[in-house]
């Protein structure tokens, strides 16, 4: 027992000083690309979510038909050449749907996670660095946020505000800023004990400088790795509240496109499994970089 | 001589489990303009407690501190900062002392910006680069980042940051005690010889007692939280009068293979807690010539000879 | 004398992120370890000392790998043992103390209890048997009142306690060997006259050999027998240890004793070696420490320097070893 965990600790110490003998100078940005060299799941999730990306963008030049095209002529049918992912019971094309469903979906993913990366970033900044009263206040306020059940938190929101896009992009923000404002905080804290922020204190720097110039660009690559992660979570929130039913019934989200499908999943299977597949994909290539680049980004965190 | 910074009963106490802090206790002392007064003892003595008091980075329980015949207990706002403009620190850690994030020429212009000095950012760019000439580091570096330089050259960098508001003293905190020692010479020269250049005056924080011995003209030596004796280096070096600095002298490993031999006292138990400090004599549970008085009774900070001052019932 | 630690031409290498060529952090180093003398290893941070006990331990990381040759300790070559061969010997037959004994122990046992099983483990005592020896052993170690201190966790015991702890597990299994790396640099001065003492002390009395493993050549004067200096990953001078002090030949090893600043008064300059240690990947062609020599002459820059006898067990990696009493920068002190 005591041997394993001294000889871990051997291991680790020799690894620092390894480190330390060789003089690395590699920078965050410098291991996140060779990370990527390393990782090839990582690597491979960076190509998908560009690849998903480019898809959604480019939508009109890669399909020739409209998404909304209704052709009662050809229902509910199964893949074909004409029809990849075959049809959906009002004669849509199902490939083109999920073609322009992913921009809704990818917007959902990146626009409430941008609202909450900014909203948590700042809540936590403030609660971390003035401490005291403001501290308990916002942090007394995550925790509601963070034990209250994120999807009934969400759908409160959609049933009190109705159910439009933009709300969505406002349920997703109020349940996931508490989780960012959370990490900022903790790690404000650690910052703010550091000994180049009490150096730039005895230098008469003032609070909001030191703020802007060290507190927070230390929290950059958390931040990102947070970011990355936060938007798989937006697109499978929204997917369950679509299939709910209290998504927006007229954004063709991949999550509503399940929802509208489940009716037929025994007759027309691909009607689901085809958004079902794009959502799965989506999300596991936003995992796949997000933990690679954690574990990119971990030394530099402990140092 | 004047006093450049004068500290009068300083005491700091901070809450702790199981009791209070007493961190510094009643200190009270004078730098001179000019001079380098040396500070050792070991951990937890308040050394480092009473450097950051000095600067005001951590508010006093109680006591004040006069820098240039200014109580800065008074002072607020704008007149503070423009007083502390002439207090600097240099601090132990060159990995933690400076932001990973920022080139050096940002973390070097940063107090430069802090108090606007010179009218353009290129005026003090310039001026950043004369300081790194300053302290021996090429100018070129101005867009590298920390971690690109060894530890000398990151304290070199550290040096450059408490020089660029031309400071009248500089606090000194551990700035070697993380250096090899082929390198740990190189920064003491540097602070020597800027001293020379300046007229700077250093109060400098180390536990090692050949390092302090070497630069400065007194040194105070603080045993939890308190000064036991306060003395000219040579005079406190040759012949001790507190036993505590007595023991501390003795157990210093010296390059002296011959040495080991010799009878030597040695300081037995442990480094005690500033947490609940005994009674009496602070140092008396550790101190072979202890007696009641000791116990009952704290010593006074007394001067034994002209220049020489000692907390002791019984003197050496 | 009979050796009980015997190292040849090691040499270990360090792979790091994103750089293909291997960096060469021990360069065929020779360490002789006699029964029962304690041998001190100094330099400075990133020379390689540590790197040198770690492997022969079999404890390097991952990305470190020894590229040749021996450890010959007991008719075994340690570097050629599989893991189950080393643990065996590992804190059985050869023990290492750190210089953050904090780390080194698991937070959540309590002291007794880790040196206890240690001992169980390695000799198949029984509960109580192990109590009373560790109990004995703290003793030993001039903690005070053991059996109090037996049921301590780590955190609750002082710096200096914990690295008493650390000897006492160290050294109650008898070990052939003590490696100890910076024992004593996080303590305080008057703690770490105390733990030089006792570790003297214990030498004296169980004929244990010692590896020292330090920055301070203070603690090498204190306590070592004979010294092995180190510089950029090479032996540059071996001596014992009156001889060195006395006499240093090798201009790094003159220069290390030149910069401590001991006897200098205020106002002169202290002596300092000029430059930095050069980058393991960047090693200089000829003498590496040619570079920041103030003696280098042109034969320095382009031929390496084998390690010559300059004296009765008293060897340098220099052209033109220093005599007594030279100055380090060719000038008068």
């Amino acid at each position: 027992m005591k041997k394993t965990f001294k000889d871990r600790y051997t291991a680790k110490l020799s690894a620092q000083i390894a480190e330390s003998e060789i003089q690395s100078d590699v920078g965050v940005f410098k291991s996140i690309l060779n990370m990527l060299r390393v990782n090839r799941a990582a690597l491979l999730g960076l190509i998908v979510i560009v690849l998903i990306a480019l898809t959604a963008l480019a939508a009109p030049l890669i399909t020739r038909y409209d998404p909304n095209e209704i052709d009662l002529a050809s229902m509910n049918e199964p893949p074909s050449a004409e029809h990849w992912f075959g049809t959906d019971d009002l004669g849509q094309d199902v490939f083109t749907r999920v073609v322009y469903g992913g921009r809704i979906s990818l917007m959902i993913g990146f626009v409430p996670s941008v609202i909450s990366l900014v909203l948590g970033t700042l809540l936590g900044l403030m609660a971390g660095y003035m401490g005291k009263r403001v501290d308990a206040v916002i942090m007394r306020l995550a925790d509601v946020v963070l034990a209250y059940p994120s999807l009934l938190l969400a759908m409160v929101v959609m049933y009190t505000l109705g159910a439009s896009i933009l709300n969505m992009f406002i349920a997703l923000s109020v349940i996931n800023w508490a989780g960012t404002a959370r990490v900022v905080r903790a790690q404000t804290l650690s910052l703010k004990e550091k000994e180049f922020v009490e150096a730039a204190r005895s230098m008469g720097v003032s609070r909001w400088m030191i703020v802007l110039r060290h507190i927070l660009p230390n929290c950059v690559p958390n931040l990102i790795v947070l970011f990355t992660l936060d938007i798989p979570g937006a697109i499978m929130w929204e997917s369950s509240m679509s299939f709910l039913g209290v998504g927006d019934p007229n954004a063709a989200s991949w999550g509503l496109m399940v929802s509208q499908g489940k009716g037929y999943a025994y007759m027309c299977p691909w009607l689901i499994l085809a958004p079902g597949l794009a959502i799965l994909i989506t999300v596991m290539a936003f995992n796949f970089l997000g933990d690679g680049l954690r574990d990119a980004i971990d030394p530099y965190m402990k140092t | 001589m004047s006093a450049l910074l004068r500290a009068e009963h300083l005491v700091k106490e901070f809450p702790a489990k199981g009791g209070v802090v007493h961190a510094v206790s009643d200190v009270s002392f004078a730098i001179e303009a000019g001079e380098t007064l040396g500070l050792v003892g070991e951990s937890g003595c308040g050394k480092s407690t009473l450097g950051k008091l000095l600067l005001d980075l951590i508010p006093p329980t109680s006591g004040k501190v006069w820098f240039k015949d200014q109580d800065l207990s008074l002072l607020r706002g704008e007149p503070l900062r423009a007083l502390r403009r002439g207090m600097q620190m240099i601090f132990q850690d060159p990995y933690a002392s400076l932001d990973p994030r920022m080139s050096v020429g940002r973390i070097i212009m940063e107090p430069l910006n802090a108090h606007r000095v010179g009218a353009s950012r290129r005026e003090r760019a310039d001026m950043v680069r004369a300081l790194m000439e300053r302290v021996g580091l090429r100018p070129e570096f101005y867009n590298r980042y920390p971690h690109q330089f060894s530890g000398g050259q990151r304290q070199r960098i550290g040096i450059a940051r408490a020089l660029a508001l031309n400071p009248e003293l500089i606090i000194c905190d551990e700035p070697v005690s993380a250096l090899d020692v082929s390198i740990q010479a190189q920064i003491l020269n540097l602070l020597s010889d800027l001293q020379a250049q300046s007229h700077l005056t250093y109060l400098f924080i180390s536990h090692d007692l050949n390092v302090v011995r070497y630069l400065s003209d007194r040194v105070i030596v603080m045993f939890l939280g308190q000064i036991c004796e306060l003395s000219g280096t040579e005079a406190l070096y040759a012949a001790p009068r507190h036993p505590y600095t007595r023991f501390l002298l003795d157990a210093v490993p010296q390059p002296d293979p011959n040495r080991r031999d010799e009878a030597r006292a040695m300081l037995t138990g442990e480094v005690s807690s500033p947490v609940n400090p005994p009674a009496g004599c602070r140092f008396h549970p550790r101190c072979p010539y202890a007696d009641d008085r000791c116990r009952r009774e704290p010593p006074q900070l007394t001067e034994l000879e002209p220049g020489r001052l000692c907390a002791c019932h019984h003197p050496l | 004398m009979e050796n009980i630690l015997e190292i040849r031409n090691l040499s270990v290498s360090f792979a790091s992120d994103g750089v293909r060529e291997r960096a060469v952090a021990v360069n065929g180093v020779d360490i002789d370890i006699p029964r029962g003398k304690t041998v001190g290893l100094v330099g400075e941070s990133g020379c390689g000392k540590s790197v040198t006990s770690l492997s022969v331990m079999g404890l390097l990381a991952a990305n470190g790998r020894v590229e040749g040759g021996s450890a010959m300790f007991g008719g075994q070559d340690l570097l050629k043992l599989n893991d189950r061969q080393m643990r065996q010997i590992r804190g059985n037959r050869i023990s290492m103390i750190f210089q953050e004994p904090m780390t080194s122990l698991n937070p959540v046992i309590p002291v007794g209890k880790q040196v206890a099983e240690a001992l169980r483990l390695h000799t198949g005592a029984d509960a109580k048997a192990a109590k009373v020896r560790t109990v004995e052993i703290f003793g030993k170690v001039g903690i005070p009142e053991p059996e109090k201190r037996y049921g301590c966790y780590p955190h609750q015991l002082s710096g200096g306690l914990r690295q008493r702890v650390m000897i006492g597990m160290a050294m109650i299994l008898k070990p052939d060997l003590l490696i100890a790396d910076e024992p004593t640099t996080a303590l305080d001065v008057s703690i770490e006259a105390q733990i030089l003492r006792l570790m003297r002390d214990l030498q004296r009395e169980s004929g244990t050999s010692i590896l020292m493993i330090t920055h301070n050549l203070g603690v090498v004067a204190e306590l070592c027998d004979s010294v092995y200096v180190m510089y950029a990953g090479e032996v540059v001078e071996t001596a014992e240890v009156h001889a060195l002090f006395d006499a240093c030949a090798h201009p790094y090893t003159r220069g290390l004793m030149a910069s401590l600043p001991r006897m200098t008064p205020k106002g002169q300059r202290l002596y300092n070696i000029p430059g930095t240690v050069p980058n393991l990947r960047a090693m200089p062609a000829g003498c590496r420490f040619a570079p920041r020599c103030a003696f280098a002459v042109e034969r320095c820059q382009n031929e390496k320097p084998p390690l010559i006898t300059v004296g009765d067990g008293h060897c340098c990696r220099c052209f033109t070893p220093l005599s007594r009493g030279a100055a380090p920068g060719g000038e008068p002190l």
